[in-house]
């Protein structure tokens, strides 16, 4: 594929962020988001509306429990998409970090046979799964419209809090998907991270639920940036998210995807020998 | 890439050396000494004392688990036989430096585990190099194996685009080429039908239709003809050999001796990761042949047998030559061979299998008889035997050969032999003296056939 000069140097450590390389894949990177999405949609029984019905039973089974019965707090909105908001980001987090734990694992057979920079995997699917997202984001739409609720100026903001979402599930994703080549049993240490972080994570409560000099741990979760803004921009609920608390969980997202990265480039060249 | 030259340029390629040059033949010299004019360098291909060193004995898996990673650093885990489990380094290439300059068809070639498939992975940057350093000068395409990304759930047209994508095709690319690949393919009445239904063939054609139309300056393949019927292979072969007289340059991996001779101008050959020969085909064939028996092909019969490991059941205690009842070191086409083997069965054993295997010079095997061919009966009881096996004058023609003596009890796989083409076995060197009757009128002309069969004629007025 380069048309230029190929060097291999045993020497010479490949660069951490090499775009122009990046770029010179995309067509493989077009190729495997298509195949995934394809295939989902091929091999599910009732296809698309899966993607549907999981958020939708969830929001179902939370709203009857966290905002029925147990009464968490909902800031001042409907619970339903209150929580239906928590769950849209928490699901693609939840998949791209899941997918990204086992894709190279399961992409074994092209990773051994063909040379192209194996972060086009893991981004494949941080690209694969806002299709899944978009789709829930526009049944919350309907959701919110049904219910009278009109997003506000403040929805345009909406588009970083996404960014933030995918630079922290990617980065995740990297280290995590690194770390299973070389150590397999890393996927369950995904599973039960998964379940405990869901509870750490404001999506069935609002961060107002902690006491106020405890909600700086949960800016430590840059989900909670990513949720808590979502529901501000959208709902109008709670608050703009405060300058420290943002700043906080930023750093910690660029820290991920640093490291992430890192981790993954730095382990790539071992991928064909120990998968 | 412009391939509107016709004059060739040679001699403004920078200072090509007469030797190598005069290894491209002339119609593709224009195209090779534009790339190489493109690139500033005679060569597609350096590399440079590259090595790749393996962990052995950590394992039988290469990977490992957190849990036993935090398990060996606690203080109550009992410690294992160290010896034993002490990592041991395992070099699968070691100092393998060689050029290819543009437009040479090399041929890649040494037995399993020889680094070959090592050297191609690290060309091809799927796996990293211990050591040294290549470059590769050229819009390269790896076919290590046909169909890489191919997915069952997914259609033909969805598979074409995965997988050139995955070969190194732009969209827009493929789409221009897309008739031409399903046309290719010969199936395109399936071409929108999951790949899952198709039949082994179906998918094997529709996956090489993509690879053929690849159009990369530099191509590196594996034993990709290995697999799928005739057919298909000689397909395979034929686009490789357009692409190879196009004037690109081709790395080619192979056990078929026979496509590397008709395919290469040169030859490397590989053993224990290092390179054994490098050049003349023919020379190299038979380097390989060398090393896969570890017996030069000069060596006297007995010398040969002395190589052979022992074997708790069988023995060979001597084989001889005979021609008109008198040893024979070279044979003479035109008479009777009588090859008789000496050996002893130490043990009571299930059928004893003997047989001999004649082999060309490339590896091909023409001819394979079994003492029982005909249900004559075989040794059980331990003891010594002889078995004398004919074979009838016109059988050789002026070529060399290889004999190969195979023994197997029917119980047991196969028994004391040195490796060779197609299992252990005993190889034996035959040079040959034309007195037999093939050609015998045309004494001059060259020897194309295999074996120089003669059948009789009839001519006669109609």
């Amino acid at each position: 594929m380069p048309d230029q000069v190929t060097t291999i140097d045993s020497s010479v450590r490949r660069p951490i962020i090499d775009v122009a390389e990046l770029l010179a894949y995309r067509s493989v990177l077009g190729a495997l988001v298509k195949r995934e999405l394809t295939i989902r949609y091929k091999q599910a029984l009732i296809g698309f509306a899966w993607i549907v019905i999981q958020p939708a039973v969830s929001t179902v089974v939370y709203t009857l429990l966290f905002g029925v019965i147990a009464r968490f707090p909902s800031s001042n909105t409907p619970y339903p998409v209150f929580v239906l908001v928590g769950v849209v980001f928490w699901s693609y987090f939840a998949k791209v970090l899941s997918d990204g734990t086992q894709c190279l694992i399961s992409n074994r057979p092209m990773i051994t046979k063909v040379y192209f920079p194996r972060l086009i995997i893991p981004l494949s699917h941080a690209i694969e799964a806002l299709v899944d997202f978009v789709v829930v984001l526009v049944i919350l739409f309907l959701f919110m419209l049904t219910l009278g609720q009109v997003p506000g100026r403040q929805a345009f903001f909406l588009p970083l809090f996404v960014l933030v979402a995918m630079m922290f599930s990617f980065g995740l994703a990297c280290l995590f998907g690194a770390l299973n080549v070389m150590y397999r049993d890393m996927k369950f240490l995904v599973v039960f991270g998964l379940q405990i972080g869901f509870f750490a994570t404001p999506v069935v409560y609002p961060v107002g639920f902690l006491p106020a000099n405890w909600t700086w741990v949960l800016s430590l979760n840059p989900l909670t940036l990513v949720i808590e803004g979502a529901r501000w921009s959208l709902l109008g609920a709670g608050s703009p998210p405060a300058l420290g608390d943002t700043l906080v969980s930023l750093a910690v997202t660029f820290a991920t995807l640093a490291v992430g990265v890192w981790y993954f480039r730095r382990a790539e060249g071992r991928f064909a020998d120990s998968i | 890439m412009a391939i509107t030259r016709t004059t060739p340029i040679v001699a403004a390629a920078p200072a090509p050396d007469p030797i190598d040059s005069a290894a491209v033949p002339a119609a593709k010299a224009s195209i090779s000494a534009d790339t190489a004019l493109r690139f500033g360098t005679p060569y597609a291909l350096e590399a440079e004392g590259i090595g790749k060193r393996y962990r052995l004995g950590q394992s039988i898996d290469t990977y490992r688990t957190l849990r036993d990673v935090i398990a060996a650093r606690l203080p109550w885990h009992r410690r294992g036989k160290p010896d034993a489990d002490a990592p041991r380094d395992f070099w699968a290439l070691d100092d393998v430096s060689f050029k290819v300059r543009h437009g040479e068809v090399v041929g890649l070639i040494g037995h399993n585990g020889s680094g070959k498939s090592t050297l191609l992975k690290i060309l091809t940057r799927i796996a990293e190099p211990t050591r040294g350093r290549a470059k590769i000068a050229g819009k390269v395409s790896a076919l290590l194996e046909v169909g890489t990304g191919f997915h069952q759930e997914l259609t033909g047209r969805e598979n074409i685009f995965l997988n050139a994508a995955i070969l190194g095709l732009s969209r827009r690319e493929t789409e221009r080429k897309l008739d031409a690949i399903i046309d290719f393919s010969g199936i395109a009445p399936f071409i929108d039908t999951p790949v899952k239904r198709y039949s082994s063939g179906m998918f094997m054609r529709l996956a090489f239709a993509v690879a053929a139309h690849i159009d990369p300056e530099i191509l590196i393949v594996d034993e990709v003809l290995a697999v799928g019927d005739v057919e298909f292979q000689e397909k395979c072969l034929g686009k490789m050999g357009d692409f190879a007289a196009s004037g690109r340059t081709v790395l080619f991996v192979s056990h078929s001796m026979q496509a590397v001779k008709n395919l290469c101008t040169r030859v490397i050959v590989m053993d224990h990761g290092h390179i054994v020969h490098d050049g003349d085909v023919v020379d190299g064939i038979r380097v390989y042949l060398e090393r896969l028996s570890g017996v030069h092909l000069g060596e006297s019969i007995d010398e040969v047998l002395a190589h052979v490991p022992p074997d708790d059941d069988f023995s060979y205690d001597g084989v001889t030559l005979f021609q008109d009842g008198q040893p024979a070191s070279v044979v003479r086409t035109g008479t009777d061979l009588e090859v008789a083997v000496e050996y002893t069965v130490k043990r009571f054993q299930t059928g004893l299998r003997l047989g001999v295997d004649i082999y060309d010079n490339f590896g091909t095997r023409l001819v394979s008889s079994f003492y029982d061919d005909r249900g004559e009966g075989a040794v059980v009881a331990a003891g010594p035997y002889r078995s004398t096996v004919c074979i009838p004058a016109n059988t050789f023609g002026p070529a060399q050969y290889l004999l190969v003596l195979r023994a197997f009890f029917q119980d047991k796989r196969s028994i004391a032999g040195l490796p060779t083409f197609d299992g252990a076995g005993v190889p034996l060197p035959l040079r040959t003296i034309h007195t037999g009757d093939h050609n015998r009128v045309y004494p001059n002309s060259r020897f194309d056939a295999k074996l120089g069969l003669v059948f009789p004629w009839r001519t006669e007025r109609a």
